[in-house]
């Protein structure tokens, strides 16, 4: 698999204060990466040096394996499509001259307008002056303006802020099939965890400006090992066994919670449990959300 | 450079911006209007002098806020729209400042050749008896069109600086009074303020006798030097403006 992005000690700090601490980002190709943290982490200002929006203070760039810098970033970001913080448009320009002219802009031919206007669901309103759209009719402008000209690279940062539940799911579906319907790698920011388990397929955690996790999505939920919750019929003795037997169990919601087991060592509890003449009534086990793996990664809750 | 205009052009359709150096023009025009009125044959016989010397009083006070109203105006659809972190990706921010000061400049030239047929069409409207001075005549195209081009740098400077369109519009209107006021401060001070340059490259000088009433005026020559100098100042303050302008982020 090509690594379409690839960062090396990216580093950027406002007034002395550092915003991307030393971050290794790599992002491979076909996959949509989900940027997570919560707000101020750093996501949009790695996204603007990553575009050359924002000067880097120290480390490089790699994009489609070309070392960007300020002479080949333009030549570079041709294919590449991006939304950053709010959609751009010109309000007193119609939807479809707003394409026009960004299609201008990319040299693409004039005929894509109307396939991405259609891709976005917008073509009912292309006649319409950007400025009378609703916010989510000027994310999906934003998001049409970015997919002209198919580029390789998409980089979208909170493509969904602002939208209603209805926008967010249009959203996220038009997103999750940008890699299989065109090729497309995404590179995609969210403070929402549900929403980047639900679009990604790799996943960076970015607290403070570090990048505390790097991975496949499904490689972070198997790192994050489930819980198992057991109710029985006498919980305080069943934790004295449970003790006995080397576990740590915790009490929780009227059931004890022990750490993940392996099948044989659950044969053995309930043998235990059997021979003590303790009922189990419950068991589940807990999977672990990704609100979980966040707080156990960074030490608190996002926000 | 010629795409990234084409462009600028496509953006201000629907915009109106051709309806400012318009309404100027009609100012202008019914100005005229009102001064070439009952004019007697003395008057006639120094009506093209006369324009060349009111046209750069006039300008000082209403081109600094036409320039600045224009600016704003071109500028602003980019911080309503919020698109110049998105043009950013798809052209240098240099092609970006120096195309869209370029468009400006258009509107302005259209001006200006809209005040040079003014004062054409009043010789021929209202007969006056003098010649055009056609070496006076294109001096004060050029002065008008250079002046107005540094004001524009400036103008255009702030108004991509600021998300806040009102500063520069301030500037601009506050530029129109000083630059008319320039004009009764002494030489030495007056000579610090840009907006008043366009009266300071007047291409005649009139005097008035309050006894007998006369006007009259004499041929000034053209301080070649200065209008270099100025050019010269023109072309550093856009290459600065233009330096700061590309190092901000966004």
């Amino acid at each position: 698999m090509n690594t379409i992005i690839r960062t090396k000690g990216l580093c950027k700090s406002y007034h002395q204060k550092a915003a991307v601490k030393d971050l290794d980002l790599t992002v491979e190709q076909g996959s949509i990466y989900g940027f997570l943290g919560p707000n101020g982490a750093g996501k949009s200002t790695t996204m603007k040096m990553l575009l050359g929006l924002a000067k880097p203070s120290a480390g490089a760039i790699q994009i489609f394996g070309k070392t960007m810098n300020a002479k080949n970033r333009i030549s570079i970001l041709g294919n590449t499509g991006s939304l950053i913080e709010s959609p751009s448009y010109y309000g007193h320009l119609t939807g479809e001259e707003n394409l026009k002219l960004l299609a201008s802009m990319k040299q693409v031919p004039e005929a894509q307008v109307e396939e991405v206007l259609s891709v976005v669901h917008l073509n009912g309103a292309k006649d319409k002056k950007a400025t009378y759209y609703s916010f989510g009719m000027k994310q999906r402008l934003g998001l049409a303006g970015a997919l002209l000209g198919n580029p390789s690279l998409l980089l979208l940062d909170e493509p969904t802020n602002g939208l209603d539940p209805a926008g967010i799911q249009e959203m996220r579906s038009l997103i999750c099939t940008l890699p299989q319907r065109f090729g497309m790698t995404v590179l995609v920011s969210s403070h929402l965890l549900s929403e980047i388990d639900q679009m990604a397929t790799h996943v960076g955690i970015l607290d403070q400006g570090e990048l505390l996790f790097q991975d496949s999505l499904s490689a972070l939920h198997e790192s994050s090992r489930p819980n198992l919750r057991i109710h029985t019929t006498n919980d305080k003795k069943a934790s004295l066994i449970f003790k006995q037997m080397g576990f740590a169990p915790s009490y929780e919601n009227q059931s004890l919670v022990l750490d993940s087991l392996s099948d044989a060592r659950l044969f053995e509890v309930g043998k235990q449990l059997y021979a003590q003449e303790i009922g189990i009534l419950r068991i589940a086990e807990d999977e672990a959300s990704l609100e979980d793996i966040f707080l156990k990664l960074t030490g608190r809750s996002l926000s | 450079m010629k795409k990234a205009l084409y462009n600028e052009f496509y953006k201000g359709r629907h915009a109106y911006v051709w309806a400012i150096p318009l309404a100027f023009i009609c100012i202008t025009i019914l100005w005229q209007i009102f001064c070439n009125q009952k004019l007697t044959s003395e008057q006639l016989a120094y009506g093209y002098t006369y324009l060349l010397y009111q046209f750069p009083i006039m300008n000082s006070l209403m081109m600094p806020l036409m320039i600045a109203v224009l600016a704003s105006r071109l500028c602003d659809m980019e911080i309503k729209g919020d698109t110049i972190k998105q043009l950013y990706t798809l052209q240098s921010r240099k092609a970006f400042y120096d195309s869209k000061f370029f468009h400006e400049a258009f509107f302005l030239l259209l001006f200006v050749i809209g005040e040079c047929a003014i004062i054409c069409l009043c010789g021929t409207i209202y007969h006056y008896t003098d010649n055009l001075n056609m070496t006076a005549f294109g001096q004060f195209g050029a002065v008008t069109f250079v002046v107005g081009l540094v004001i524009l740098m400036l103008q255009h400077f702030l108004s991509l600086r600021f998300t806040n369109q009102i500063l520069p519009l301030i500037i601009g209107l506050a530029g129109s009074f000083l630059g008319l006021f320039a004009m009764f401060l002494p030489h030495t001070v007056s000579r610090w303020i840009i907006y008043s340059y366009f009266a300071e490259f007047q291409t005649a000088k009139m005097y008035w006798d309050a006894n007998t009433r006369e006007m009259w005026f004499t041929p000034l020559s053209f301080p070649y030097v200065k209008f270099v100098l100025l050019l010269i100042l023109g072309v550093a303050l856009f290459i600065i403006s233009q330096k700061i302008f590309a190092k901000r982020e966004v």
